[in-house]
């Protein structure tokens, strides 16, 4: 990289007979080559993913499984902050609702764990009711306080109780049994990760998902063109809080032990921070952030272990707030907008935008200028 | 005709805003009751409050609690989670940032006055006043650096409320790890002065409660001070309205920065204080005990008034510490697990619910 002003985003070889300033027409496709470009790459990121577990040295295939229940939890962050521009400092909360409740469905119950995930996203959904039904009295700056002290509440006085953690020792929960290897679980987070991935897509192009999105931008507007704010409102915390109830679910189960001293602050924070180093509002970015940041910890451990160094992985909050104090300073759209050509590219979209809003910065908060 | 009858009322509306310069409809209505002449009526709101004040005593001296164990527990524990919320007061109000770092900034200052003022007795927990002085200067010192470097690095180049609070979210995090890096998971901390003052109300007081209240006492005096010299004033000026401040030659930058760098010293006295309560010190300790609380009581007496927020954080520490006493001798402790933390997030909703600008704030 050289020091000098900042290159436009050169145009990919693979794209095709070049457009004019005017920009391609609307119904614009890739060139074979294009589209056999894009294919491939797709392809290779996919199978890259799909090999991954199993190549895991030992252990560390849960790590894996973990690192997709967070994408999972940092897609359901980003309905409320890239969607609605409602913040959530508590998210931890509703991960732990539905661990728990997971973990009480299969321990406690004996039911089956598919069954299990079904109570973990209801307990999560009606864990966001509560809180959204907060949420609509109080704005801004205020909601992030009360999620602040949700979070906390969760953690320290829900999931005290004796009867929720089994007096301290955590609450057990075990694999289905057509899933009992850690590979072949890594392959059941996987899969969920692309089944909430298809869901936000439909639920984006969708006219509630639209809806939502409207409220981000501006709740009177979208008042004035007959959304009903409140009730759509309730619907993005609802699914913020069942998507993030699925993820507990599956989460529990990756260490087969649900304990209270898991779901902090810290965590979190970790998983806001991963919306807003991937680009509130763009999918592909909080998954690419969600999965840098889960593999922090283990990919500092591991450099530490080869080197000889000192830092290893407890240094990891340190590198992630870091990264995130940088993104907002100096690119504040995230690795959204870093990437946006490349996301553009494999989306067959052409690498640059043809309305050529290059320069628009996905909405961060918003709603109402964040006065509370 | 139709016109008319929707213009009366905003007449008679304004009417009674200029007898009552609070404008609100239900006082006004009172006013009018006062006019027509009752004492009662006159006086009501003050009555309610005596009542309330009369029937509250008589609630809590039913209830199976040491009082003066309560009150002087809860005013001490209230009057760190008051430094934290005054430094939380002051920052909102000049610059609109509700700040996550508030508690971090105090965490450091303590960190910093514990790895500074080793050798001198300061680990050893007999502080003498030279050493208790080093370490005090440091702890405030430390704290405030820290807050203003916050201020002009980062808030000041962030566009809106919620960036910035991602960015102290950010930094509280930074801070923590970086404790821990550095010291390791606890770390002893000293009371200014061990042991017990005297006995009273029918409980021992410690030293280390006495020196939080008085201390509290003293920065409320000395906030109190600066808020009538000309530069307090400017700093008030100058968060309710920047530009018509800068007007008359008040820089709105240095102000901001003058209310961070406050609000980190408050931070770091608190810091220093409340690390000796359980005589060490953890990563982040200064966040998870007392920023949630300090944030609840601020919100509580209203976040946009200094000695709102003294109130309310005091008001919180007396709840939280009787319903800690409450859940202590009803046994509840499996059904409650953590009471303060319960009262507090249950306050935060009766507030958010039915006063939102707290009990001294105002609207904006």
């Amino acid at each position: 990289m050289s020091d000098t002003v900042a290159q436009p985003p050169v145009q990919a070889p693979t794209e095709g007979p070049a457009h004019g300033a005017t920009g391609p027409p609307a119904t614009w496709r890739p060139s074979p080559t294009g589209m056999i470009a894009r294919a491939l790459v797709l392809a290779g990121l996919l199978a890259i993913v799909l090999a991954a577990p199993p190549m895991m040295p030992g252990v560390t295939t849960n790590i894996l499984s973990r690192v997709a229940v967070f994408v999972i939890v940092a897609l359901s962050l980003n309905i409320l902050i890239g969607y609605t521009g409602q913040i959530s400092l508590g998210h931890g909360a509703f991960l732990g609702a539905g661990g728990f409740a997971a973990g009480i469905a299969i321990t406690n119950l004996g039911l089956p764990w598919a069954f299990a995930q079904v109570v973990a996203v209801l307990v999560g959904g009606a864990f966001a009711l509560l809180l959204g039904l907060v949420a609509l009295r109080v704005k801004g700056l205020y909601l992030a306080l009360v999620t602040l002290a949700y979070g906390l509440f969760a953690q320290e006085v829900l999931f005290g109780l004796g009867w929720v953690s089994r007096g301290g020792a955590g609450m057990p929960a075990d694999r289905p049994e057509w899933a009992m290897g850690d590979v072949a679980y890594a392959y059941v987070c996987i899969a969920a990760v692309a089944l909430i991935w298809a869901l936000d897509w439909r639920l984006t192009s969708s006219r509630a998902g639209r809806a939502i999105q409207a409220l981000r931008d501006s709740e009177k507007v979208a008042a004035s063109w007959g959304i009903n704010v409140t009730s759509h409102k309730l619907l993005a915390f609802v699914l913020s809080g069942m998507v993030a109830g699925l993820a507990g679910g599956l989460f529990a189960s990756v260490e087969q032990l649900v304990s209270t001293q898991t779901f902090t602050l810290e965590l979190s924070l970790t998983f806001l921070f991963m919306a807003v180093l991937g680009g509130a509002g763009s999918r592909p970015g909080v998954v690419l952030a969600a999965v840098l940041l889960g593999f922090l910890e283990f990919f500092l451990d591991q450099l530490a272990a080869a080197f000889d160094l000192a830092v290893d992985g407890s240094a990891a909050p340190l590198f992630s707030a870091l990264l995130v104090l940088l993104v907002l300073l100096f690119v504040p759209g995230g690795l959204a907008q870093l990437l946006r050509g490349v996301f553009r590219w494999l989306s067959f979209q052409p690498f640059r935008d043809p309305r050529g809003d290059d320069d628009s910065q996905p909405a961060m908060g918003g709603g109402d200028g964040g006065r509370p | 005709m139709v016109a008319q009858e929707t213009k009366e009322p905003t007449q008679e509306e304004s009417e009674a805003e200029r007898a009552h310069p609070r404008g609100l409809a239900g006082l006004a209505r009172l006013g009018d009751a006062a006019r027509t002449g009752t004492w009662l009526a006159e006086h009501r709101t003050t009555v309610l409050w005596v009542v309330a004040g009369i029937v509250g005593v008589a609630v809590l001296a039913s209830l199976p609690i040491n009082l003066g164990r309560a009150a002087i527990g809860g005013v001490s524990q209230g009057a760190v989670y008051a430094l934290v919320a005054l430094g939380l007061a002051l920052v909102y109000t000049s610059t609109r940032v509700l700040n996550f770092a508030q508690g971090e900034f105090g965490s450091m200052g303590a960190y910093a006055a514990s790895a500074l003022v080793v050798g001198v007795g300061f680990e050893r927990g007999d502080v003498g006043l030279v050493s208790l002085f080093v370490a005090a200067f440091v702890a405030v010192g430390v704290g405030a650096l820290i807050a203003v470097l916050t201020n002009l690095l980062v808030i000041r180049r962030l566009g809106s409320a919620f960036t910035a609070l991602v960015a102290t979210a950010a930094l509280f995090m930074l801070m923590q790890t970086a404790q821990f890096l550095a010291f390791g998971l606890q770390r002893p901390f000293p009371r200014i002065r061990e042991g017990t003052a005297f006995a009273a109300f029918g409980t021992n007081v410690l030293w280390q409660e006495v020196v939080i209240v008085v201390v509290l006492a003293a920065v409320a005096a000395l906030l109190a001070m600066l808020f009538r010299t000309p530069l307090g004033v400017a700093l008030l000026a100058s968060a309710q309205e920047p530009y018509a401040a800068s007007l008359y030659g008040v820089s709105p930058k240095t102000m901001s920065s003058l209310a961070w760098g406050t609000a980190g010293a408050l931070a770091g006295l608190g810091g220093l204080l409340a690390g000796g309560v359980f005589r060490n010190i953890e990563p982040g300790f200064m966040t998870t005990d007392y920023l949630v609380p300090a944030f609840t009581g601020a919100l509580l007496g209203g976040i946009t008034s200094m000695s709102g927020a003294v109130v309310g954080a005091l008001l919180l520490g007396l709840v939280t510490t009787i319903a800690q006493q409450l859940v202590t001798s009803y046994q509840l402790d499996s059904a409650i697990p953590n009471a303060p933390v319960a009262s507090s997030f249950v306050v935060l909703l009766i507030v958010l619910a039915v006063r939102p600008t707290g009990l001294f704030g105002k609207k904006g």
